[in-house]
């Protein structure tokens, strides 16, 4: 992909001008609330604001101590994004290689399937959704988050990890067969690591929504499962003037590891989209 | 695996495969909606026997004027801020693809939103837009009025479309920028030679070349942004006065505040419904447009 600036092209002040807003508008508001985490109380409400300071981490140690909850959200937030990436990756890349690699009438409705789920807006699902969780005892379980995330993105992972083995040249695998491997070595050993590329970009948009999801960890997590996100929703909804400071300091704690993920993998990001 | 040679078997091979997603899909999916369809026809509330009443939900539903202004109000919310996201979104894409140093740069740094989830960003807009807050400390710089974002029912509804605009225009713009930069550079050299104007260039050349990545970017960001729930929700919650309270969050608010089960999940039908004749309206415009413009 053509990643180089068009440096034959003359830029106008107008362009330099129209980036640097781009960017205020894109970046102040996290960098005004990560900033915020690090002032006192009396600071982050002044008039004017302020923005030069002298951090403290005054915020984050009243985090520490008043809302345990929300480090053990932090916990589950981890182990349900790493446990969707995990779950999604085994599912979908045998999905994709038989859509790749095979024809079929039912493999076609298959696909077609896929494509269509994805249509279906998520909260129509919660209302039979929530007693049946109580029913079979999956009310407040890491996998029952993990199942969720993963049917929502199996979809978007299929079709991303599929276009990728539609790139691989098939011969390698003919070539591995004859050598007397079997199917599914084929397909741990030689296809996945050719489409590992995809498989990148496939998991930064889901460790994205994992990490970031509200709607289905508001509803179906008690106690033992709740996630970050939810934690920052209840901190939020009680806030007495005081409480703001933790809940900044929640929230960069929450954004952070997600946004340097993103930056760091904006390159697959962009290669996913552009399939 | 010993499947090799196996003749039966191997023709069921890729049927294995696929087998667990189409599983999932279906029983999570759609299991899930064919029961809220039947819930439909009953009075029924969690824990409660379900009694069966036939359409009346629905005749409820079509005459309740909540329903109807919540109809309305998700459509000019979702025509608005689809509106926006794609402008800010082709605005920064078509910038950003001028090619700048440290492009990466700022290619991350205007990507970020995206990274951020919606109680976050619900956190930051409402400490930004607070009476007290830097956007009204900001505007009476420019001798404007604070304005009251949050409990002002017209300044609500703005200030849920700004930030889905904020967040959900990165999707877009990425979309478009992958698509502007896979273009060969010859045509935008040989429109310059020609003596085109930036206008005409944009016109008549770089927007009919971006309409294959509009249509799929706006496509997805139509569907997605027509069920929003979690960001007005965290927002606002609906409010205030029913502003924002958009058709996920009056189904929301029916099924899971006043558990009438049955009556929500005859909203979520129409949502259902609703979303399927947009997605397909949308893309006939769409087509049309297209064929149009080529014939």
């Amino acid at each position: 992909m053509a990643h180089s600036p068009r440096t034959r092209q003359r830029r106008s002040p107008l362009a330099y001008i129209g980036l640097a807003v781009g960017v205020f508008w894109a970046v102040f508001p996290i960098y005004f609330i990560v900033s915020s985490a690090f002032m006192t109380p009396a600071k982050m409400f002044s008039w004017p604001p302020t923005f030069v300071f002298s951090p403290t981490l005054t915020n984050f140690v009243n985090l520490w101590e008043r809302w345990p909850g929300f480090f053990s959200g932090m916990e589950n937030s981890l182990i349900i994004t790493v446990g969707s990436v995990v779950l999604a990756i085994a599912l979908s890349v045998p999905a994709a290689y038989a859509f790749s690699r095979f024809r079929g009438r039912f493999l076609s409705l298959g696909a077609f399937w896929t494509i269509v789920v994805r249509m279906f807006p998520p909260i129509i699902i919660t209302i039979p959704l929530y007693p049946a969780l109580f029913v079979t005892g999956m009310f407040d379980q890491h996998i029952t988050l993990v199942l969720l995330y993963v049917t929502f993105f199996v979809s978007l992972m299929t079709w991303i990890m599929k276009a990728s083995i539609d790139a691989t040249p098939v011969e390698i695998e003919e070539a591995a067969m004859l050598d007397g491997c079997g199917r599914m070595r084929i397909l741990v050993w030689v296809v996945l690591p050719l489409i590992g590329p995809g498989v990148l970009a496939a998991s930064v948009f889901l460790v994205n929504f994992a990490w970031n999801e509200y709607l289905f960890a508001h509803l179906f997590a008690g106690s033992a499962s709740r996630t970050a996100p939810v934690v920052i929703s209840e901190m939020m909804g009680g806030v007495t003037g005081a409480e703001w400071g933790s809940t900044f300091a929640a929230s960069t704690l929450q954004l952070i590891p997600v946004l340097l993920f993103v930056w760091i993998f904006q390159k697959a990001l962009l290669r996913g989209l552009n399939l | 695996m010993a499947l090799i040679g196996q003749r039966r078997l191997d023709r069921l091979y890729p049927y294995t495969l696929v087998a667990p997603i189409l599983l999932l899909l279906t029983v999570v999916i759609l299991v899930p909606i064919l029961h809220a369809g039947y819930t439909s026809f009953f009075r029924y509330t969690i824990g409660e026997p379900m009694e069966f009443i036939g359409l009346r939900n629905y005749r409820v539903m079509l005459t309740d004027s909540g329903f109807w202004s919540s109809v309305w109000r998700t459509l000019v919310f979702t025509a608005s801020s689809l509106l926006l996201q794609y402008l800010v979104g082709l605005g920064l894409a078509l910038l950003l693809a001028k090619g700048f140093r440290f492009q990466r740069l700022w290619l991350a740094l205007l990507v970020s939103p995206a990274a951020i989830s919606s109680v976050v960003a619900a956190v930051i807009w409402r400490y930004m837009l607070g009476y007290d807050g830097v956007v009204n400390y900001a505007l009476t710089l420019f001798g404007v009025e604070p304005v009251r974002w949050l409990t002002d029912p017209f300044f609500a509804f703005v200030t849920v479309v700004v930030v889905m605009v904020w967040r959900f225009y990165p999707e877009i713009m990425l979309i478009l920028y992958a698509s502007r930069i896979s273009m060969p550079q010859e045509i935008f050299d040989a429109a310059e030679v020609d003596g085109a104007t930036p206008w005409q260039t944009f016109r008549s050349l770089t927007f009919p070349l971006l309409i294959p990545a509009t249509l799929v970017a706006m496509s997805f960001r139509l569907i997605f942004t027509f069920r929003e729930f979690a960001l007005p929700w965290l927002l606002t919650r609906g409010g205030p006065t029913g502003a924002t309270n958009f058709l996920s969050i009056h189904m929301y608010r029916q099924a899971f505040n006043y558990w009438h089960s049955g009556y929500g999940s005859a909203i979520a039908w129409a949502i259902m419904l609703l979303t399927l004749v947009l997605s397909i309206t949308y893309l006939r415009l769409m087509y049309t447009h297209m064929f149009r413009e080529e014939g």
